[in-house]
């Protein structure tokens, strides 16, 4: 049996825009289960929607893993919009300079809007 | 060995100097008090100090050693060294934790009064040690936070502890002589010895811990991790992937190495220069780092 995950990832697709749900946690524990999910994605499209509504918790395991995803988009000349993200992930992404390149969308709606100008 | 290490191995050979000739007085005046004294906590006092003037004189002669022996022999520091004398003191004070206990608990089923000449002996040794042990205490912790090391922690944490024992024996002779009309005011010296034997206990906890995780190499814990990756952001468009990052403590010294792909167009004078930068900024950011950054197109756990 394998070990229960503390992050769980939805994936929907409509018309090429790919939305991920991260909900629980992205730390040591579940970075690589993370890693290999949304590197899956990421190899299928060029637009992407990170959305961290119900993500409660990232460590520096997740921040390494966030700065992987966006070589990989940058990589293959991709998008990834980072959606609403809540006061603690938002606060590690501020300390953690990763504000100064990341895409930050209020929700879903205004990250497709981004994606589309 | 650079100039810094030579310089930081002497400053603790100083600092491990001090403490061997502060420890060798403190014995000498707690086994003279427990001789002419009936006290269980001078008794506990005395094997204290004794055991821990035998790990000062083990990690002052080490740490001579290994300085007169120069860089050659000992390129990366005296990280393990630290960390090992760090568990060798953790051990000498858990032994005391045990003595202090089996002495408590042997005086609190068979308690009597203490008495003798050796009792103004020791309040007067604990007024001067007390004066001694804060002062050593605070320079202690000064140059742990100027130069964070296992050894000096572990140094740190010794003097505090032996500022509160001090402390507290003083309160204990003090109060068991002044209360001693009432027949309770037996339990007051076991009992006092049982509160520094478990301060000792939870100061042992904390640099058992601490050694073991960096003897066995676990990485930087999380809030230098989050510098790294702050310094990687910084730099996002300097490197074209993130390949890993390993890191480790060795006493004072902090390792970190960074696995990154390049753009093969990039000139190799341009990644040498992001490289450079890239390291330089980290090195600032974290005291004792020595950061390594590895051009490779291969992902590394």
């Amino acid at each position: 049996m394998s070990k229960p995950t503390k992050i769980e990832i939805t994936h929907q697709e409509e018309q090429g825009l790919h939305i991920l749900h991260l909900s629980g946690r992205l730390d040591t524990e579940t970075a690589p289960h993370a890693e290999s999910r949304v590197m899956e994605v990421i190899e299928k499209g060029d637009t992407f929607i990170m959305n961290l509504q119900d993500l409660v918790y990232i460590s520096s395991a997740g921040l390494r893993l966030i700065l992987v995803f966006m070589k990989k988009t940058k990589k293959k000349n991709a998008r990834m919009i980072f959606c609403a993200p809540g006061e603690h992930v938002l606060k590690v992404f501020e300390i953690s300079n990763f504000l100064e390149f990341l895409e930050i969308a209020e929700n879903i709606e205004e990250a497709v809007l981004k994606l589309r100008r | 060995m650079n100039t810094a290490a030579v310089g930081d191995g002497i400053t603790r050979e100083k600092a491990l100097r001090g403490l061997f000739i502060a420890g060798l007085i403190d014995v000498l005046f707690t086994s003279a008090a427990f001789l002419l004294a009936n006290s269980s906590v001078l008794l506990a006092d005395f094997l204290k100090t004794f055991i821990e003037l035998i790990a000062i004189t083990l990690s002052w002669v080490a740490v001579r050693k290994i300085n007169s022996g120069g860089g050659k022999t000992y390129q990366y520091g005296l990280g393990k060294l630290e960390n090992i004398s760090s568990l060798f003191v953790a051990l000498v004070m858990l032994l005391s934790f045990l003595i202090i206990t089996a002495n408590a608990i042997r005086n609190i089923l068979c308690p009597g009064h203490i008495e003798g000449v050796g009792l103004w002996v020791s309040i007067g040794a604990q007024l001067i040690y007390s004066g001694i042990n804060g002062t050593l205490y605070l320079k202690n912790r000064r140059l742990s936070r100027e130069a964070p090391s296992p050894l000096m922690d572990s140094q740190t944490r010794l003097f505090l502890t032996r500022f509160i024992g001090n402390v507290f024996i003083l309160l204990s002779l003090g109060l068991s002589m002044a209360l001693a009309a009432h027949a309770w005011s037996s339990y007051i010296d076991p009992a006092a010895s049982l509160v520094i034997a478990f301060s000792i206990l939870f100061a042992t906890l904390g640099i058992f811990s601490s050694s073991v995780r960096d003897l066995l190499d676990r990485t930087l814990e999380e809030e230098r991790q989050i510098m790294i990756l702050a310094e990687l952001a910084h730099h996002f468009h300097d490197y074209e992937e993130l390949h890993g990052i390993r890191s480790r403590r060795s006493g004072a010294q902090v390792y970190v190495e960074i696995f990154l792909g390049f753009d093969p167009e990039k000139k190799v004078g341009d990644v040498q220069k992001a490289i450079d930068r890239i390291r330089r900024d980290i090195q600032g950011r974290i005291q004792g780092s020595e950061v390594a950054i590895v051009m490779t197109n291969e992902t590394v756990s």
